[in-house]
């Protein structure tokens, strides 16, 4: 895999896991269900993305 | 029952397999060995240790705001190394080093072993290794030895090293004596601190290194965990880890003065063989900076000034469904403006670029350059970091981390003070910290010991010994030694040459400890 390419996935997963912070710790506070699984959209984004490309 | 237990053990340990399978057998990427090893430890959270999105979401951010601690330390001092680097000082101080110094494995020894201790003693948190393996890098080591010698040489002082943070922490959560668990956790760490000597001078130099620093290797480990020993058990356990760096370095400067380890010429480092154009003070100067502004900062009335000056999120209470609880944190691993590493290290960097900007030495430029080369150096780190992290607060706050420790206790019996030192290290493997290794099974260890019937003195330092020595392996610590000298992405190979040493002193505590809970001192309490 191109080095450019695994250089801009890894930039792109570590700024979804900065995103995923602030939402894990809203999404477990709250007692609003729906931001209880919004918390995990990016993490798991960023999850998917260094596995398949980093 | 006992099936059920079982089952639990076995997916328990599954994200650390998946991980070390990954790193070790498969050579993926630390990142992507992380990644897996976390959405394992999701699903095993969610569908076998009964916990929910809830606790899971609050286990992440636990995780993360870990990661930030980390993080901070790994960038801020990856920054003042190239700082330091583009202005030309690496040849200064490598000057200085090799002049006070001449015999490469006293060079290993004193960065690697005494230097790394002492550094521990004041600051902790991944200091020693982000700081002691890129000087080894500059004085002529390769990457790998100075990454891996760092490592495993500053494992001995992490007990009562940070101002003898873990060691305090294990009398709060055992409710043992502070002098009587001061003198048995000196006594279980005398031999590793011997041992960690003969594994630098080994990972330096093989066999032939080892026969030939013996004497000095025991002059040197002697006077460290004889101070390390003694100090703490003289009620100054914070200093404890200082004194005993200190000691040896002076020892090992006086074995080298003395000529006690014979001379041999090595290829220096391409930066070593040409002239030092810059001044060894003015080199230094950011290290001085450093370890001033770090004593600074322990004065009691700076401390009393600035303690609340700080950044931590705090945590409900959370349960899983099978009943397993964790505690409600205030101020999670906070980030104390002046108590986190980071500023002191990046008001060190600002007070380098001065100095060095003003002499002429850092031309136009060199900050950014310095910068950006620490954004590409940091980032893997950083998504491995948080990935390793997160799967080790999710196994905590689901119990899968308590369930692998009962299950060793369970299974081992009689002979469980061979296996216990390996439940510190396991502790440290998870969360890169003795002193988070103690919280976890320092009541463990003593509850077990007290079931047994053998000493709880003896279990908790060896609990203690075991959370210090796995620092060596922990991946958050192999990240930052692998980073800082330019091993980025070859983690695994760190890791894989740091794991026998660290099994194998491990393997010794073991073995003293047994020797000491059931024939030498079956009647201590």
């Amino acid at each position: 895999m191109a080095k450019r390419t695994k250089s801009f996935c890894l930039n792109m997963s570590l700024a979804l896991i900065l995103l995923a912070y602030p939402l894990f710790y809203v999404g477990g506070i709250s007692p609003d269900s729906r931001l209880h699984l919004l918390a995990f959209a990016p993490a798991l984004l960023a999850c998917a993305i260094t596995i398949r490309f980093c | 029952m006992l099936s059920s237990s079982l089952v639990m053990f076995a997916c328990a340990v599954l994200p650390l397999a998946l991980l070390l399978l990954g790193l070790l057998r498969l050579r993926w990427s630390a990142p992507k060995a992380g990644a897996v090893a976390w959405l394992s430890a999701m699903l095993v959270a969610l569908l076998v240790f009964g916990s929910n999105p809830v606790s899971l979401a609050l286990s992440n951010a636990k995780g993360m705001s870990l990661t930030l601690f980390v993080a901070l330390i790994i960038w801020s001092s990856v920054f003042l190394y190239n700082l330091v680097e583009n202005s030309g000082a690496v040849k200064a101080i490598s000057a200085r080093v090799t002049s006070l110094v001449k015999e490469p494995l006293l060079q290993c020894l004193l960065l690697a072993w005494c230097v790394s201790g002492f550094i521990q003693g004041i600051a902790g948190f991944g200091v020693p290794v982000a700081i002691v393996a890129p000087l080894m890098l500059v004085v002529g080591f390769s990457p790998i030895t100075a990454a891996v010698a760092t490592l495993v040489g500053h494992a001995w002082s992490i007990s009562f090293g940070s101002m003898a943070a873990s060691f305090y922490t294990l009398t709060l959560v055992t409710r043992l004596p502070g002098n009587e668990a001061a003198f048995w956790m000196g006594a279980m760490l005398f031999a590793p601190t011997l041992l960690s000597g003969f594994a630098v001078a080994h990972i330096y130099g093989g066999l032939d290194a080892v026969k030939k620093g013996a004497p000095a290797i025991l002059l040197i480990g002697i006077a460290m965990g004889g101070t390390q020993w003694l100090v703490p058990a003289l009620g100054a356990p914070q200093v404890g880890a200082i004194l005993a760096g200190l000691a040896g370095t002076i020892v090992t400067v006086l074995v080298s003065r003395l000529g006690l380890v014979k001379e041999e010429a090595r290829e220096q480092a391409k930066g070593t063989q040409q002239t030092a154009q810059m001044g060894e003070k003015l080199a230094f100067l950011p290290y001085y900076v450093l370890v001033t502004l770090t004593l600074f900062v322990q004065i009691p009335f700076v401390k009393s000034v600035t303690g609340h000056l700080k950044f931590g999120l705090s945590f409900p209470q959370m349960a899983t469904s099978l009943g397993y609880v964790v505690s409600a944190e205030r101020a999670y691993a906070a980030i104390g403006l002046l108590s986190h590493p980071a500023p002191l290290i990046l008001l060190s960097a600002f007070a380098a670029f001065l100095a060095y900007r003003i002499t002429g030495n850092l031309r136009p430029g060199g900050l950014a350059s310095a910068a950006a080369i620490t954004y590409k150096q940091c980032v893997p780190t950083t998504v491995s970091i948080a990935s390793m992290v997160m799967m080790a607060l999710v196994m905590n706050d689901s119990g899968m981390t308590s369930s692998l420790a009962q299950g060793v206790a369970s299974a081992t019996g009689r002979l469980f003070p061979l296996f216990s030192p390996f439940i510190g290290v396991l502790g440290c493997f998870m969360t890169g910290s003795n002193t988070n290794s103690n919280v976890l099974f320092g009541a463990f260890q003593v509850e077990t010991a007290v079931t047994l019937g053998i000493s709880t003195r003896i279990m908790a330092a060896v609990q203690s010994a075991g959370g210090s020595l796995g620092s060596a392996i922990a991946p958050a610590k192999v990240l930052i030694g692998s980073t800082t000298v330019g091993l980025s992405g070859k983690e695994n190979s760190v890791m894989k040459k740091a794991i026998p040493y660290c099994v194998a002193i491990v393997a010794v505590v073991g073995a003293i400890a047994w020797l000491s809970a059931y024939v030498l001192f079956p009647k201590v309490l």
